[in-house]
């Protein structure tokens, strides 16, 4: 019963919260169950201000308003240039992506990433191409939701003594119970919702360090020299304020390229260009989408430096060896219940939506562009399958989050880089490129990915000098040149000028 | 803060704008009938 007194306005908000997400999913289920196209994409036919917010809140995610948040009260202000690299692409994927790839995805009947593959490069690799780039998310996708799920249940026992295996099971089978119901529907319209209440809560939480001290000259005052310590044990200093003092600027780089490029290349941001209804959504959202990023980093990415102004000697000490538990520990500090609850709701919406476009990503992959492939199966199967294949995925995941084998910031960074250095090529070349081949693509997506994998364990473990130098830099680099030299050597296995007449003929933007 | 620390928070505001200004003139085609046709002068 005292616990139910101290907490009742936060838990309240939570389950209003939770309740809506599951009645937007609820209501979308019979809708949603119609067909592959309803399931999948949602049938074409969302408002861009939807699409708009549903692209910020499944890019952004608990590992940046946790992870990312708590990591600068490590690394200093000057975090905020992960944000910045992050914002630019943004506008690159908009600009350059969105409008072509929701009009070649739509001429060439596509619904899922790997099947645009296929169907924009018609090679004899076709098949196992759409296969592997299913691989690559299956695989990549497991590091991200548990990533997430994570910084979820760690703020669950931080703030609501709840114990971390069963936060963890409620995040991760809530957003499961949602995303089955409704489909493609549901994730984006809770998306949207979710969105909204990140960017208020955004805001929310910059201006809390300053009223905790009593203003921001204060707050500015206080943090720009501390005695609090380093991971090291050495005293900041001026470290907070000053560039690059407290983190070098190529582990700066390396985050933000490698969670950034996830705009452009990962099939959770870019299947959100399929469901776009009309040129016009499509602008707003263009416009809308890098101003929700935008103002929510500017409030978020340095917001963990700000939390030194709110921390003891020996709370800096323990927080700064985990950053993971910054953010709770901001809330808990403050100690107002509703304001924790307003920003812990916030925090779950940043997840949860998240956790929600991936999932439904995984189960697309796993029976559309693996099990269907080769062995097809009508649309009611196939949407029954994928409805399966999200709770078994979701079950593992779980498993998996119990015991997670690195931080939140460097597990999101590795999917990134996996992601980025293996789809990117292919979907760039299949967009503007009318040499780029299906061998191209595919060698492209296999040595991105073996490159990713080798540097991280082969050299960036091994080497001190290497290590931060970030898997995606290598990578990224590697695949761009495998997709054109091979490319360019199997022009004889290119598609057919009326195919690629067809492709390139309707996306002139 | 110091300039460059500085920088990566005007950046941003800066990066929204300009992306602003950039899509505003552009015209943007996908394909369907309601096909933007603002001028993009």
């Amino acid at each position: 019963m005292e616990y139910l007194a101290d907490n009742w306005p936060i838990l309240f908000l939570i389950v209003v919260y939770i309740t809506l997400c599951l009645y937007i999913g609820w209501w979308f289920k019979k809708k949603a169950s119609e067909g592959v196209s309803e399931y999948y994409i949602a049938k074409r036919e969302i408002p861009g201000w939807v699409i708009s917010l549903a692209f910020f809140s499944t890019f952004i995610s608990t590992n940046t308003y946790i992870g990312q948040a708590g990591q600068a009260f490590q690394a200093g202000l000057c975090w905020a240039w992960v944000g910045l690299f992050w914002t630019i692409f943004c506008m690159f994927s908009w600009l350059l992506l969105g409008p072509r790839m929701r009009k070649q995805t739509a001429s060439l009947n596509s619904v899922t990433i790997p099947d645009y593959f296929d169907y924009r490069y018609k090679s004899t690799l076709s098949k196992v191409m759409r296969a592997f780039a299913a691989f690559v998310i299956i695989f990549a996708t497991l590091w991200y939701m548990v990533g997430i799920a994570k910084g979820c249940a760690h703020l669950l026992d931080r703030v609501l003594n709840v114990p971390y295996a069963w936060g963890a099971f409620l995040v991760i089978f809530i957003t499961c119970a949602y995303t089955v119901w409704g489909g493609m529907y549901s994730v984006l319209w809770t998306d949207a919702v979710q969105g909204l209440m990140m960017f208020f809560v955004a805001i929310i939480m910059v201006i809390l360090p300053a009223m905790y001290v009593g203003g921001w000259g204060e707050l500015m005052s206080n943090i720009s020299y501390v005695t609090h310590v380093t991971k090291a044990g050495k005293p900041m200093g001026d470290g907070l304020v000053t560039f690059c003092s407290l983190v070098s600027f190529m582990y700066i780089l390396g985050i933000g390229l490698a969670v950034g490029m996830k705009q452009i290349a990962e099939p959770r941001c870019l299947i959100r260009f399929y469901s776009v209804d009309n040129a016009k959504s499509m602008k707003f959202a263009m416009i809308a989408t890098p101003v929700f990023l935008g103002v929510s980093l500017i409030c978020v990415m340095g917001l963990g430096a700000l939390v030194h102004g709110m921390a003891t000697e020996k709370e800096a000490a323990f927080l700064v060896k985990h950053t993971d538990q910054v953010i709770g520990f901001m809330l808990a500090k403050f100690g107002n219940p509703w304001i924790s609850g307003i920003c812990l709701a916030g925090l779950f919406a940043a997840g949860m939506s998240s956790l929600a476009s991936v999932m439904l990503i995984v189960g697309t992959a796993f029976i559309g562009d693996m099990w269907n492939l080769f062995r097809p199966m009508d649309q009611e199967q196939i949407v029954t399958r994928t409805k399966m294949t999200i709770v078994i995925y979701c079950a593992i995941v779980f498993l998996v989050t119990v015991f997670p084998p690195m931080g939140i910031v460097e597990l999101t960074a590795f999917a990134g880089a996996v992601f980025a250095s293996s789809f990117f090529p292919a979907i760039f070349g299949g967009l503007y490129l009318r040499w780029g081949t299906g061998h191209g693509a595919f060698w492209s997506m296999l040595i991105g990915m073996a490159s990713c994998i080798i540097w991280r364990w082969g050299f960036r473990l091994n080497y001190a000098e290497l290590k931060n130098i970030h898997e995606i830099i290598p990578s990224f680099v590697i695949a761009l040149l495998v997709y054109v030299i091979i490319s360019r050597m199997t022009q004889s296995k290119a598609p057919d000028k009326e195919h690629l007449d067809f492709v390139f003929g309707v996306s002139r933007v | 803060m110091d300039f460059l620390t500085a920088l990566a928070y005007w950046g941003m505001a800066a990066l929204v704008v300009i992306n602003a200004i950039i899509v505003l003139r552009m015209k943007v085609d996908i394909g369907d009938r309601a096909e933007d046709t603002s001028d993009p002068t």
